[in-house]
């Protein structure tokens, strides 16, 4: 439960207690249901956190700054020597304030353990400069990456293992960018490392950055791979947030992680909300269109990128519907709209046709998120749908060099569809009002 | 105490990743041929190891590369042999190493990677400089661009490790 909402619950529940609506003995098992009595402690441990986390931010890109600033003052033996004591004494000083120390301080602890870890990267750049190293830098990032994440594993540790993320993924784009190679190891190897923690942790922030690093370098590495052919470009981009939607679509909604499995959902909503977005330019669709176009140019790194996310995505979603499934029936919709959105670059002059049909599927989508905001009164996915519906329509009025004819039919029925059903929702509503109020003199 | 041994062991694994490559670097410096080779720096930035200068050397597009058939990513032997100004130029590539080599020659080896810079790369491409002294010797090579060398360590297995810089009668050496 959100802290917000908790603090809320703890404001309005006062006025509850004074307006009558509950009593004294209702208000404690509030409190003691939603943990309120902690608020303060938990603000308070947040706090500490941050401020200690950003302390050894600061440290740790000093030290970084120390070691590249290859100062010759100093010999590198001693160098070497006080880097190499700073890190272990950062280590060794955390665990002890965290883990052994009676009296613990488990924040600074902790942050000294991170401040391990920046010194741990500080001196591979320290080592790289004293051998004049010349391994491409993602060398020194994935190496920085594996250390953070071991340790994040043996500590249980959330902040050791956001550096690994950050570090494997600049290291990933590195070695996509300067060696002209994919690395279809790194999405298997970093999912199967960082989510099981984000798990046991139930940290969503943690969760949130392994997805996106995850699902970019699924996407860099296939587009790596598509040699610029347009469609080869875009599949990669339908599958991975189909599959990434379907996920957090599968995925328990109550129970131990439900935060966790909103985030795959928006997220993959979104990834692929923009996909068609981006796709409903018709400039942009006929690029992204197969047209029959290269069947034998399909190389093997090409079905590799495809073969191995997806068969990884497929072994999640089996273990998670075997698991606990959500709603298995809540996959239609990814399942409909990204088979859809994919079978349409395959459509016959795919700039009209591919075009119209890119088109229905967003503004469908759009409608959906609407019509799913205003039926259970939640604001995304309503602000959202309105948002593709504004963008889709903007969109579509400035396009340069489009059928007017087919834009201007486009509008109009747009437009009558919209009217027509703007009074059909207002007739339901009247007619809600109108058994309501019977109900209430009946 | 099980926690306590997941730590260590976390803390061990990070100490054997630090000491990885410097101990490979060392070996080859201990045990290894030092020759002169000629080269073309230009110095970009490296955010965790400051300044360095981008080596490219004459052997880094060795002659007979494109008849030896070696693919992008495949490994490459270079054959040095050592010149009369004593420094070493490539006489020949190959896949695998080579048997049959003179007095005066040796092995490097290398990858194929084909970018826009060099054909093959060694493996000794960066040379780190002070920060107060990458403009001093940014000046110096831009003054002394034909005589531009770079004194390397070659093992037995054909690894190499960068020692210093040669810069007209400069040395540089960090």
């Amino acid at each position: 439960m959100s802290l917000f909402f908790r603090r809320q619950l703890r404001h309005e529940m006062k006025t509850w207690v004074d307006d009558g609506i509950i009593d004294a003995s209702q208000s404690a098992r509030l409190e003691d249901r939603y943990a309120l009595g902690q608020l303060e402690d938990e603000a308070r441990s947040t706090l500490m956190n941050t401020i200690f986390l950003v302390g050894t931010v600061l440290i740790g890109c000093g030290v970084v700054a120390f070691v590249a600033a290859h100062w010759e003052e100093i010999s590198r033996t001693l160098k070497v020597v006080v880097l190499l004591l700073a890190m272990i004494a950062a280590h060794g000083t955390g665990y002890w304030l965290w883990r052994v120390r009676k009296e613990s301080r488990p924040h600074l602890g902790h942050a000294l353990t991170v401040l391990g870890t920046l010194i741990f990267g500080a001196n591979i750049g320290l080592f790289a400069q004293i051998y004049h190293i010349s391994g491409n830098p993602h060398q020194a990032l994935l190496a920085w990456a594996g250390g953070a994440v071991v340790m994040a594993w043996a500590l249980q540790s959330v902040p050791n293992a956001v550096v690994g993320v950050a570090a494997s993924f600049v290291g990933f784009c590195l070695y996509v960018d300067q060696t002209g190679s994919s690395s279809f190891l790194f999405p298997l190897v970093a999912g199967h490392l960082l989510l099981p923690l984000c798990y046991r942790k139930k940290s969503s922030f943690l969760f949130f950055l392994t997805l996106v690093a995850l699902t970019s370098s699924i996407i860099v590495n296939a587009t790596n791979v598509a040699d610029g052919v347009g469609w080869r470009v875009t599949q990669p981009f339908i599958a991975t947030f189909t599959a990434l939607w379907l996920y957090g679509q599968i995925h328990p909604e109550s129970g131990r992680y439900p935060a966790l499995g909103q985030i795959a959902r928006n997220l993959g909503a979104l990834g692929f909300c923009t996909t068609a977005y981006i796709l409903s330019f018709h400039a942009i669709a006929g690029d992204a269109a197969w047209e029959g176009r290269d069947v034998a140019a399909l190389s093997d790194g090409y079905t590799r990128a495809f073969a191995v996310p997806l068969i990884a995505a497929a072994i999640q979603l089996v273990a998670a519907a075997v698991m606990k499934p959500r709603r298995l029936g809540a996959c239609v919709l990814p399942l409909i709209a990204g088979g859809a959105l994919s079978a349409a670059l395959f459509a016959p002059d795919p700039e009209i046709y591919a075009t119209i049909a890119i088109n229905a599927i967003a503004l469908g989508l759009a409608a959906y998120g609407i019509g799913k905001g205003l039926r259970d009164y939640v604001r995304l996915p309503y602000w959202s749908g309105l948002l593709l519906v504004v963008l889709i329509i903007t969109g579509r009025f400035f396009e340069y060099e489009s059928h007017l004819l087919i834009k201007s039919a486009a509008f109009i029925a747009g437009g009558v569809a919209l009217i027509l059903a703007g009074i059909k929702f207002e007739n339901r509503l009247k007619a809600r009002g109108t058994a309501g109020k019977e109900a209430a003199h009946g | 105490m099980v926690k306590h041994l997941f730590f260590a062991l976390a803390l061990l694994a990070q100490l054997v990743i630090l000491a990885w490559s410097p101990v490979e670097k060392s070996m080859i410096r201990a045990r290894g041929t030092v020759i002169v080779l000629r080269t073309a720096p230009v110095d970009p930035y490296d955010v965790l190891s400051g300044y360095y200068m981008t080596l490219r050397y004459e052997i880094s597009d060795p002659p007979g590369l494109e008849d030896s058939g070696l693919a992008k990513g495949a490994t490459v032997y270079t054959t040095l042999a050592r010149g009369e100004d004593a420094v070493w130029s490539a006489v020949g590539v190959s896949g695998g190493a080579p048997s049959d080599l003179g007095d005066d020659e040796l092995v490097i080896k290398g990858c194929r990677v084909d970018n826009w810079r060099r054909k093959i790369v060694y493996g000794i491409e960066r040379y780190y400089v002070p920060e107060e002294m990458h403009d001093e010797i940014e000046d110096a090579i831009r003054g002394e661009k034909e005589r531009i060398l770079v004194e390397v360590a070659v093992d037995v297995d054909g690894d190499a490790s960068v020692l210093r810089l040669r810069v007209g009668d400069a040395v540089y050496e960090y």
